[in-house]
């Protein structure tokens, strides 16, 4: 997978969302400045990994709430 | 530890009449108000209200009516639970002037109790992040060093108890953000299985990690609160223990990646329960880059489709930085999310099998790190660099996955006097083991450091 482009960014968000993000907003993803959560590229590649992963019929997760002691 | 400031010193100047409610609220105000400037804990103080609420606990504490150890207590809730009446903002100028018509319900089971609410604490905007930052609300500054984090996103509630304003504070916990700013602030924090304490009413941030938090001076106090919201009960805690040696896991890698002062901390706990006749063996979890991942790919789809219709708001004022969060969430497949939900599957079975055979329960370090400076993007974990946030909730955010209950106690400082913290985790519905096992190990010296704070 190539690094994601700016421009590439831009168009996807004209074409796809309906220019739902600023252009301020697409910069955070190739150009970050928080350090709260991964930036995308990083983001990316992790989830190329997770995706490669064959996990055979198993389904997601179900809801674990309330188990008893 | 807390001094006087731990909820079983209040219930009993309560109990014993040396101090009414009234006073005790008084006083909890007026430390709020002292503290706001420094520490910036509070988005709302409502000071009316809960001189209303102390009064009417006076009232009936006068006729013999309390209505149970928390009754006249004052605490604080995380500006991310309904307050009917009470401004709430989710620390978002998206809802700043927003006044609920109803309250969640923690918040009405707390009130039923008699608790007194003083104020809504500080977070980072709709809980998304673990340093607390707020360019709308300002950044929590933690009260051992107001240069450095709270932590987040419960930073407020955790500095409110940190410094003695409140002996308890509610929080919530999607990977960390009740635990994280515990760890930092030098208290103890109390992150239930999933859905053991309601959260229904509070803003949601991500359905599926969603926690409640409890914040406090001592184990015993987030087991007083628990057990208020119904999460469990004390006769239970106390019989939790097994009578034969504790089987405690030590997942392989995690103290060793850490600061040093944390990984002493860690040896300090691990010591006391060996002291107590524990049973120790490494244990592993699944790859922590991975599970971080798989966390943020489904926080930040589900928190953009909560936002999302707020986001085509005109005027809708997000702050920058979860904006990229969200923007990050659009950009991820659907394809990502259910594969990330289905490794969630993978992990709960792995993370329930350790408990079927070799542990009771597992000990970890809190974070990796002490509090950060305010403004840091980066720090160095075990010689990687890597975003604060990130950093922060690397020992936190897997158990949000499996939805299983954990403790963060103190366990000691740096040579800064900046407290680290060891986390307690149990087998998912084991919440009164883990509170047990924290109490016990309180018992052995570990708990809160007093804030330097006035």
């Amino acid at each position: 997978m190539s690094k994601v482009t700016f421009e590439t960014l831009r168009a996807l968000n004209r074409e796809m969302f309906g220019g739902r993000w600023s252009e301020d907003d697409l910069r955070q993803l190739v150009d970050p400045r928080f350090g709260v959560v991964s930036d995308f590229e990083s983001m990316l590649h992790g989830l190329e990994r997770i995706l490669d992963k064959d996990l055979g019929d198993l389904p997601p997760d179900s809801p674990v709430a309330g188990c008893g002691e | 530890m807390s001094g006087g400031r731990s909820v079983e010193s209040f219930a009993a100047d309560l109990l014993a009449g040396r101090r009414s409610a009234v006073e005790l609220t008084k006083a909890s105000l007026a430390a709020a108000k002292r503290t706001q400037a420094s520490l910036r804990s509070f988005i709302t103080i409502a000071a009316e209200e809960a001189l209303a609420q102390a009064t009417e606990s006076d009232l009936r504490r006068k006729v013999g009516g309390q209505l149970g150890p928390l009754d006249g207590m004052p605490y604080a809730a995380k500006d991310i639970f309904q307050t009917r009446g009470i401004r709430t903002t989710a620390g978002s100028r998206v809802l700043e002037d927003w006044i609920p018509d109803r309250s969640a319900v923690a918040i009405e089971r707390l009130a039923d109790a008699g608790a007194v609410l003083i104020g809504k604490t500080n977070l980072h905007e709709f809980a998304y992040g673990a340093t607390g930052e707020n360019a709308w609300s300002g950044t929590v500054a933690n009260p051992h060093d107001e240069t450095r984090l709270a932590g987040g996103s419960s930073g407020g509630s955790a500095a409110a108890v940190a410094v003695g304003v409140v002996p308890f504070a509610l929080g919530t916990d999607t990977g960390g953000s009740a635990r994280v700013p515990a760890a930092l602030c030098g208290i103890a924090g109390y992150k239930p299985s999933m859905g053991r304490i309601s959260l229904e009413g509070a803003i949601p941030y991500c359905w599926s990690l969603d926690h409640a938090g409890i914040l406090g001076s001592t184990a015993g106090d987030l087991i007083a609160v628990a057990e208020c919201l119904g999460a469990v009960g004390v006769g239970v805690v106390v019989a939790a223990l097994p009578a034969r040696p504790l089987r405690v896991g030590l997942v392989r890698g995690w103290a060793e990646r850490s600061a040093p002062a944390v990984r002493q901390g860690f040896k300090t706990a691990r010591d006391a329960l060996a002291g107590m006749g524990a049973v120790l063996c490494d244990v592993d979890l699944p790859d922590l880059e991975e599970a971080r991942t798989v966390s943020l790919t489904i926080q930040l789809a589900e928190t953009l489709t909560y936002h999302g219709p707020n986001l085509r708001r005109p005027g809708a004022a997000f702050g920058d930085d979860i904006r990229a969060g969200l923007v990050l969430g659009q950009f991820l497949s659907a394809e990502s999310y259910i594969q990330c939900k289905r490794l969630v599957a993978r992990y709960l079975e792995a993370f329930r099998a350790l408990f079927d055979d070799d542990v009771d329960i597992l000990l970890t370090p809190a974070c990796p790190v002490v509090a950060p400076p305010i403004g840091a993007v980066h720090v160095e974990v075990g010689g990687e660099k890597m975003p604060v946030g990130n950093a922060l909730t690397l020992f936190t955010s897997f158990f949000n996955l499996v939805g299983a209950p954990a403790v963060v106690l103190r366990a000691g400082a740096d040579p800064a006097g900046l407290p680290v913290g060891v986390q307690l985790v149990g087998d998912v519905g084991a919440d009164a083991l883990v509170l047990a096992a924290a109490h016990a190990l309180e018992g052995q010296g570990l708990g809160m450091l007093a804030a330097r704070h006035p």
